[in-house]
């Protein structure tokens, strides 16, 4: 979502989040009602990396998220995720980043409307915008959320069907999202980045993405699954409003992953997190054929005394020279290690300090070193 | 005896009284806990007359919602109530933290619903009484003769 400061909000944009806000805060019914908030505060510094803000070492502030989710009857039910950010100079900045309500057949069959983390592997649906839950200081560098740099389409705006099939000895989920597709336009701070569309689309083609993912209840965390998305992603050189197209992709993602989590039932306390995408992008601009690109992590820790969990992840992706998306993305193959250790105070907070080395293709290699106070409130 | 008697005893015989000194204190650890029995209960109206101990399970962590056709709220209580701990570490196999920290990530990953929070047993049974779907948790001695409730799963616990 493109992300807009506050003052320049249109004025049904804001009466709509402050409508949000208003409702979620006094509303009451018998089924409860829960809000959350998550922030994290951090401080980085870069050695290596020609022009980065943190090569003199900065504080920052992270997301400050609020979350609410409620059962409206017994069988609807919404759930909403409001972020305020600092964008790269300072600008307070709000996203509306998931809004869903849903109506809940069964538990093997349930429709959602709204706003949503795309159902592509298993981070994307798992962690969210808050911080605290995931062990490591951030996403995979290619998992990025779209305004950071990311070239996953990771919101989507549309129709979801999902549910969970209990078939002894397994538990089944699934689910599948059709909605708006993506397109590329300039950006300020990184040349240019994805853009989930919330209220157009700019082709006639939605974007359709699925997730199979199978649990085996008796190794309780062990998760493998599939997924999968299909879209058409123009570029532009401008808002797609009032510029002209210079790109456009018939875009197949397709992608596999295995989990193991510590999910607090089992005895043995170890995480093990690996994703794998295989992107197929057929060139619908200039028909100069189709390139094959690829992105995958593995993040492993152990937990000691369930507080002290120390972590690595090993990340790559592989681009071809000449792929219009990654090109317009201006993305080029990278590899990036990490080790770090986080501290879990209690549930709500978590402190994290890892190292960072980031090998692009050629020249500039740099590492960074970063610490991340993560709360949940 | 005093244990200059047992180092002079042979080897054999000081083995054997260890372990009749272990099996007394298996056993007399064993009659010291005390066994009660937890009672799940639902209204009169719930749709079925029993469920499975794994129902019961998925169901406080939120895996299963509706069950025959019933939107559940289960009811949860505070921890300072001892059922509630004996519930935790010998039906779900949590501890406190653990299952905090599970329902904590599962709202915000999947939204939901979070088991309801009643002050005592007796509180818990007025809920399960007056809500459609409720299902609760108490020491079976705790129930009275009442038509308004009926006992889905019994549990012997240690407590």
């Amino acid at each position: 979502m493109k992300a807009l400061e506050i003052q320049q909000m249109p004025s049904v944009k804001r009466l709509l989040a402050s409508a949000i806000i208003v409702y979620f805060g006094t509303v009451y019914t018998a089924w409860g009602f829960d809000l959350r908030g998550y922030a994290d505060i951090n401080y980085a510094r870069s050695f290596g990396q020609k022009g980065s803000i943190e090569g003199n070492g900065a504080f920052m502030l992270g997301q400050m998220d609020f979350f609410v989710t409620q059962l409206i009857q017994n069988r609807i039910e919404v759930l909403a995720e409001a972020v305020i950010e600092s964008d790269l100079e300072g600008h307070t900045e709000i996203d509306l980043e998931r809004l869903q309500a849903g109506y809940i057949f069964n538990d093997w069959f349930k429709i959602h409307a709204g706003r949503f983390h795309n159902v592509l592997g298993y981070w994307n649906t798992a962690y969210h915008h808050g911080r605290i839950y995931q062990t490591t200081i951030g996403r995979p560098k290619f998992l990025a959320f779209e305004d950071n740099g990311g070239v996953l389409p990771v919101h989507i705006v549309g129709l979801q069907v999902s549910g969970d099939i209990r078939t002894h000895p397994l538990l089944i989920e699934y689910a599948v999202i059709g909605g708006n597709g993506s397109h590329i336009e300039p950006d300020e701070f990184i040349t240019s980045k994805l853009e989930a569309e919330n209220t157009s689309d700019p082709n006639k083609n939605k974007a359709i993405s699925a997730n199979l993912t199978v649990w085996v209840p008796s190794v309780p965390g062990l998760g493998l699954g599939a997924s999968s998305s299909h879209g058409i992603v123009p570029a532009f050189d401008g808002s797609p409003l009032d510029s002209n197209k210079i790109a456009e992709v018939s875009q197949q993602i397709t992608g596999g992953h295995l989990v193991y989590l510590n999910s607090g039932r089992t005895p043995v306390d170890f995480e093990l997190l690996s994703e794998y995408y295989a992107f197929r992008d057929k060139d619908t601009f200039t028909d100069t054929g189709t390139y094959k690109a690829s992105a995958y992590y593995v993040q492993a820790a152990v937990y000691v005394m369930s507080r002290f969990i120390p972590y690595a992840r090993f990340e790559h992706m592989n681009v071809r020279p000449g792929d219009p998306y990654f090109s317009v993305l201006n993305k080029t193959e990278y590899t990036l290690k990490l080790v770090g250790i986080r501290f879990s105070q209690n549930v709500d907070s978590a402190i994290k300090a890892e190292v960072q080395r980031v090998e692009p293709e050629g020249p500039g290699h740099y590492t960074r070193y970063a610490v991340q106070w993560a709360l949940a409130f | 005896m005093g244990a200059g008697v047992l180092m002079r005893m042979p080897n054999q015989i000081r083995v054997a009284q260890a372990l009749m000194i272990a099996v007394i204190l298996l056993f007399g650890a064993t009659s010291w806990s005390e066994v009660r029995q937890m009672a799940i209960v639902a209204r009169s109206d719930f749709p079925n007359n029993k469920i499975s101990k794994e129902e019961l399970k998925a169901i406080y962590l939120g895996e299963i919602q509706i069950l025959h056709g019933v939107r559940i709220l289960p009811i949860d209580q505070p921890h300072r109530q001892p059922i509630r701990e004996a519930f935790l570490s010998q039906i779900l196999k949590m501890t406190r933290d653990q299952y905090l920290e599970y329902w904590n990530k599962r709202l915000y990953q999947k939204g939901g619903l979070t088991p309801l929070l009643e002050e005592n047993p007796r509180k818990v049974i007025e809920a399960v009484q007056e809500k459609e779907g409720a299902l609760g948790y108490v020491w079976a001695e705790e129930l009275q003769k009442d038509n308004k409730i009926k006992v889905l799963l019994t549990i012997d616990l240690k407590e």
